[in-house]
């Protein structure tokens, strides 16, 4: 910077105004607002402008002073103070020390505004100083913008995407899973090419909206069964195994009232499962996880339960719950259902791995559990899924491709509250468990996922902000004229440059992470050979043992299932001893890891915990000076950085003697 | 030598290891047979707890060894009279009679004459009072004690206040229960402010002591910048009033000038025996569920008193810093809490005891030169069962807690504090052998047998923490003491379950990284 410009930047920043992104309008302000730092009673805080833009509520500092001290991981779209409008969780006034719960239309003006975030910071707003006038735009404004259903047209995502100078590189190594090719290279990354195929058939969205455009099915299914029932109860592929057995799911039909309607479907499935249960696929396993996990108002209810924990409002509550720590912890029953899901995830993997079985996960729309399961498997088994690139892809398959409904679940519309369900929160969560349980396994760090966390809520990426591929595809469409610059394109939260400087983003990756040394060449090989020879002869393998039972007698239980009547609560492990899960994982447990293989998680009570860094972080109580976990990851970083620029001038230092 | 023993896993459908068992003077070994490597196990004698012989199975007569490291060893063994053999064996050799028993008579560990003295010259407590400035114009060393005449449980050379003479020590000492008299403990330097520690008063409920009042003043009046000090009584409010009906109690705050007074709850032994108990039966619990988990940890109370321990650290080290105040600490005897708090403070507040060589300092300083009965409290020898509890294993707790939240701040590793722990009920070392110093020079442990200190330093290498950032970066440390900041510590009290500790590997991991890099320093020094 020369002189003169830092002559021509300082005026500007002495005025405070907000930081507007491109597409941001400002909706309204107030003035003397008063922002508690630290609710004890002491009432210590700083005078400020709170506004309201079409995309983020911002409290701005009267006194920029604290622009000294810039903390080393900032992110760059949302600062400290900032709060997007889709990351308001509930917001409350004080009105003469009562706390009201502030929806829709206000007749009152409270004279304190508390306002919780979902990635759960807590903000006291005194507006006793402010003007009325103010008091009434900011106050309504704020809930108007933050609580109230809303068109998807009118997220910021969209005003943001159209004046946004569109120069992202788009070089990122995420797979995104919306061509063709991409089902193709993962079909073949996974060796599944042999037994499944990409379908074409919903190019225009004429089988489903719900599914994406393309998607992967076993080769014998014909394209007139997929049409049939709108894609529903079509086993589509997930991923496969290195012995060939594959993880596959399934929408369930609806109840159905009409008998020949269920005689009709039950028939379809019939004849569907007689096409993938032939050789050369292996034997099927069927686990209905509407009925073997808990359900999603069951998550949502103990997650709520559980956030409550950690949105404190004052010093003197936070001490009170912490006597009772444990117990507290124990009843919101989230980190029980964080176990179970861990839990059925071994089961999954013990029956790909052990068992050469095929996993059919059903679910009524395959588009909430089935995404979690499928995930963790995933990471579980395949150590691509545990670089970062491969992380991200395996979100966009299952989850973005696959169709979870972020903008329900979310509730980012304010549309129902029913549909709101942490779903794909419990998916982070759980893989946090196998981060901090392996640290060197995983090319990312918990930071990684606390950021991502957060990115749930941030309406300028796409990602998180769709129910469907269709609805992304049909929203975007008559968009691309309203763009002055190129072609109307959303940016993807896996551009983490957006939201970070270099500096930060060293933060998301693993300094320990053990890299997969490259196999050499004749290894493989012999590889891929034996690979082979397993699917030339696939009768070995599939034989049928008495033991686990036909195929038949599963189906029939399973249409039993699938169409309505509910009976048995699993279908799966009926016939399997029941400690053979506990077999295959004590086994596992007993041999040393091996961080490019299978990983599985230690589900024993004192093995799950809090994910301290997302829950805690705001609590200024729970604050370290100097210590904990950042202090770790720096250190650790100083200590990586240090061996490699040693090795780095060792290798310069050779090549010049040699 | 018993053929034919099967090792059942925790997890009792896993396939059992078959192997042999043997019972030397020392150890017991089980060799696995069964697996394509040799698998040993090697159980120190000292180490066992308890030996159960539990009710008949299918595969033969069960034997369960419960380890003073939290080892638990479950034998299945095929005849009824090998199985008595072993389990009569166990229980004699697990608790000796006689000190002379003990490991540390017996270990050889095949150095010098020369080279064990220099052992037990390694720590020199003289040198860390010098470090703290001692003797200075407020605080010096004495030698009356040289005979053990005021305290036959303090070591012979101790650090009173100047202006306390001789009068005044011999009649303080005759008010405070075993002679344990206030002592310094350590001194912070910058301020001049003290932290001293001593037994409970003989004030019952009315008693006085001029010596005793004289004593304490002159503590005050060694650290000028503050009008007052703190006494600390560690024991909960309860506990101390009802000593007083025994003739002891606590400083009535009346009868000393500029006292302030005040309770630490910290329960007694036996509170902490039985928390312990409740503990251990919650790690033993075959794949407890999350609830079972949380209820069962939260109604042992043992994270509480681990909180508790680590509240009143930091209340001295407050006090010491921020407060500028002295501060004498005292349970009952003064040789339990006292010696877990003082240390722990000390810890807090100064980055030289969380060094190698420090952390011996504090342990000979705090724990064995001022007389915690690692004998009885250990159970080296059998003896009261009542007078077992896991004091020092608190302590150690307390520094692994601190180690988690403050990474980079410990020049070791958890290893290290593993290793000590074993050693504390090992007796391999003569370190930690009887009650007092008295004790130890009666049983000539100094000619005797070994220290372990040298033992540890040779092995640094594994027990350093790779994530050290120098004796310069922390000076005290604040640690938070909320509930939820207290972790359950697997790597203790699972250690011997397999694999409970995958992140053991980052420990590796790190360590290698350290080596590697010293590596190629040296090869770049080499080139250039």
């Amino acid at each position: 910077l020369s002189l003169q410009e830092i002559h021509i930047k300082e005026p500007i920043e002495k005025e405070v105004n907000p930081r507007l992104l491109p597409g941001e309008l400002l909706l309204c302000e107030a003035s003397t607002v008063y922002k508690y730092i630290q609710e004890d009673g002491s009432n210590r805080g700083t005078y400020g402008k709170l506004v309201c833009t079409n995309f983020k509520i911002a409290f701005l500092d009267d006194d920029s002073a604290s622009d000294d001290n810039e903390p080393q991981f900032k992110n760059k779209i949302v600062g400290e103070n900032d709060i997007t409008l889709q990351c308001v969780d509930q917001i409350y006034g004080v009105y003469d020390e009562k706390k009201k719960l502030l929806t829709g239309q206000l007749r009152k003006y409270p004279e304190k505004l508390i306002i919780y975030c979902k990635d759960l910071r807590v903000f006291h707003f005194c507006l006793r100083y402010t003007k009325e006038e103010e008091v009434k735009r900011i106050v309504s404004g704020i809930v108007h913008h933050s609580q109230t259903p809303k068109l998807l047209k009118r997220l910021f995502l969209f005003s943001y995407a159209s004046a946004a100078p569109n120069n992202t590189d788009g070089r990122n190594q995420t797979v995104m899973f919306d061509t063709l090719e991409d089902w193709h290279n993962e079909l073949e990354r996974t060796k599944g090419n042999v037994k499944y195929k990409v379908v074409t058939t919903n190019e225009g969205y004429r089988v489903s909206e719900k599914l994406p455009l393309y998607f992967v099915v076993p080769i014998c299914l014909s394209e007139e069964s997929i049409l049939k029932y709108e894609g529903r109860v079509i086993p589509i592929w997930c991923w496969s195994c290195h012995n060939g057995a594959a993880l596959l799911k399934m929408s369930a039909f609806p109840k159905e009232q009409d008998d020949s309607t269920a005689q009709m479907q039950k028939a379809f499935l019939d004849g569907i499962y007689k096409t993938i249960s032939k050789p050369p696929y292996e034997l099927l396993k069927m686990d209905d996880l509407s009925s073997s996990l808990p359900s999603l108002q069951d998550i949502q209810t103990a997650y709520t339960r559980f956030k409550q924990l950690f949105l404190i409002d004052n010093s003197t509550d936070f001490w009170a719950t912490d006597v009772k720590w444990f117990s507290l912890l124990e009843s919101t029953n989230w980190l029980e259902i964080i176990r179970r899901v861990l839990k059925k995830a071994i089961e999954v993997a013990e029956c790909l791995e052990r068992q050469h079985t095929n996993v059919l996960l059903i679910e009524e729309s395959a588009t909430d559990l089935c995404c979690v399961i499928s995930s963790l498997v995933q990471v579980m088994m395949d150590s691509h899924s545990r670089t970062k690139s491969g992380f991200q892809s395996l979100i966009q398959k299952e989850w973005v491709a696959g169709g979870h409904g972020f903008l329900d679940r979310c509730n980012h519309l304010h549309k129902s509250d029913k549909e709101e369900a942490p779903v794909f929160l419990l998916l982070l969560n759980c893989v946090w468990q196998l981060v901090q349980q392996y640290p060197p396994a995983f090319e990312f760090t918990e930071t990684y996922l606390t950021v991502l966390s957060d990115s749930l809520y941030v309406p300028i990426f796409s990602t998180f902000f769709f129910n469907s591929q269709h609805q992304k595809d049909t929203n975007t469409s008559g968009e691309s004229l309203k763009t002055q610059s190129g072609p109307f394109r959303f940016l993807t939260v896996w551009d983490w440059s957006v939201q970070f400087d270099p500096k930060a983003q060293a933060f998301l990756n693993n300094p320990l992470y053990a890299e997969k040394p490259k196999p050499d060449k004749s290894q493989r090989k012999t590889a891929r050979f034996k690979h082979q020879r397993q699917l030339s002869l696939p009768l070995t393998q599939t034989k049928p043992s008495t033991k686990r039972g036909f195929f038949r007698e599963e189906t029939d239980h399973l249409i039993k299932n699938i169409l309505g009547k509910r009976i048995g609560k699993f279908i799966n492990s009926s016939d399997e001893p029941p400690n053979s899960f506990r077999e295959f994982y004590d086994s596992w447990h007993s041999k040393p890891v091996d961080y490019h293989g299978l990983l599985l998680p230690r589900i024993d009570g004192p093995e799950i915990k809090v994910w301290a860094q997302r829950y805690l972080r705001w609590i200024p109580e729970a604050q370290l000076h100097g210590g904990g976990t950042i202090a770790t990851a720096a250190k650790i970083l100083d200590l990586m950085e240090e061996v490699q620029s040693l090795q780095v001038k060792m290798d310069e230092e050779h090549s010049q003697a040699v | 030598q018993v053929e034919n023993v099967k090792l059942l896993d925790r997890y009792a459908n896993r396939k059992s290891a078959n192997g042999t068992l043997y019972l030397t003077a020392t150890h017991l070994i089980y060799v696995d047979a069964s697996a394509e490597v040799r698998k040993e196990i090697w159980i120190l004698h000292h180490h066992i707890a308890a030996v159960e012989k539990l009710p008949l199975t299918t595969a033969g007569y069960p034997l369960l060894i419960h380890c003073k490291n939290f080892h638990v060893a479950h034998f299945v063994i095929g005849q009824e009279r090998d199985c008595h053999d072993v389990y009569t064996s166990l229980l004699k050799l697990s608790q000796p009679v006689k000190a002379e028993e003990l490991y540390a008579f017996s270990y050889n560990p095949k150095t010098s004459k020369e080279n064990r003295e220099i052992g037990w010259k390694l720590i020199d407590l003289k040198v860390d009072y010098q470090r703290m400035g001692i003797p200075n114009d407020y605080w010096e060393i004495t030698d009356v004690n040289k005979d053990y005449e005021v305290c036959n449980t303090y070591p012979p050379e101790i650090v009173v206040p100047r202006a306390a003479n001789k009068a005044v020590v011999i009649g303080s000492s005759r008010f405070r229960s075993r002679g344990r008299i206030p002592v310094l403990s350590y001194l912070y330097k910058e301020n001049n402010a003290a932290i001293c520690r001593c037994s409970q008063p003989l004030s019952g409920f009315s008693a006085r002591c001029l010596e005793d009042e004289q004593m304490l003043q002159a503590i005050r009046e060694a650290n000028p910048g503050s009008p007052f000090m703190y006494v600390v009584d560690t024991r909960p409010k309860l506990n101390a009033m009802a000593n007083r009906a025994a003739g002891k109690g606590y400083e009535n705050e009346d009868n000393y000038d500029n006292i302030c007074f005040k309770f630490i709850g910290i329960e007694n032994i036996h509170v902490m025996r039985n928390s312990l108990q409740k503990l251990l039966e919650v790690c033993e619990m075959k794949s407890p569920s999350m609830s079972d988990f949380l209820t069962g940890l939260e109604n042992s109370g043992w994270l509480r008193h681990i909180k508790a321990v680590m509240d009143a650290g930091v209340f001295l080290a407050k006090a010491v810093k921020d407060e500028k105040a002295s501060v004498l600490v005292h349970c009952s005897d003064g040789w339990d809490r006292t010696a877990q708090v003082c240390s722990l403070a000390s810890l807090l507040l100064d980055p030289f005891y969380r060094t190698f060589k420090g952390f011996m300092v504090l342990i000979e300083k705090e724990w064995i030169a001022m007389g915690h009965k690692f004998s009885h409290r250990c159970g080296h020898l059998n003896g009261d069962p009542k007078e077992v509890s896991p004091v020092f294993t608190q302590f150690i707790e307390c520094v692994w807690q601190l180690m988690q939240q403050f990474p980079c701040s410990f020049e070791f590793n958890d290893r290290f504090l593993l290793e000590i722990h074993d050693h504390v009920y090992s007796c391999q070392f003569g370190n930690f052998l009887g009650t007092c110093h008295k004790e130890r020079e009666d049983l000539k442990i100094f000619e005797k047998t070994h220290s372990l200190w040298p033992f540890l330093l040779q092995k640094r290498q594994d027990l350093r923490n790779p994530l050290y950032r120098g004796f310069t970066a922390y000076q005290d440390l604040q640690p938070n003491t909320l509930p939820f900041s207290f972790q359950f510590w697997c790597g203790m009290y699972n250690r011997f379950d397999k694999g409970m500790h995958p992140k053991q590997c980052v420990l590796d991991r790190l360590l290698s990284c350290m080596s590697q890099k010293v590596k190629l320093e040296d090869n770049a020094s080499e080139l250039e």
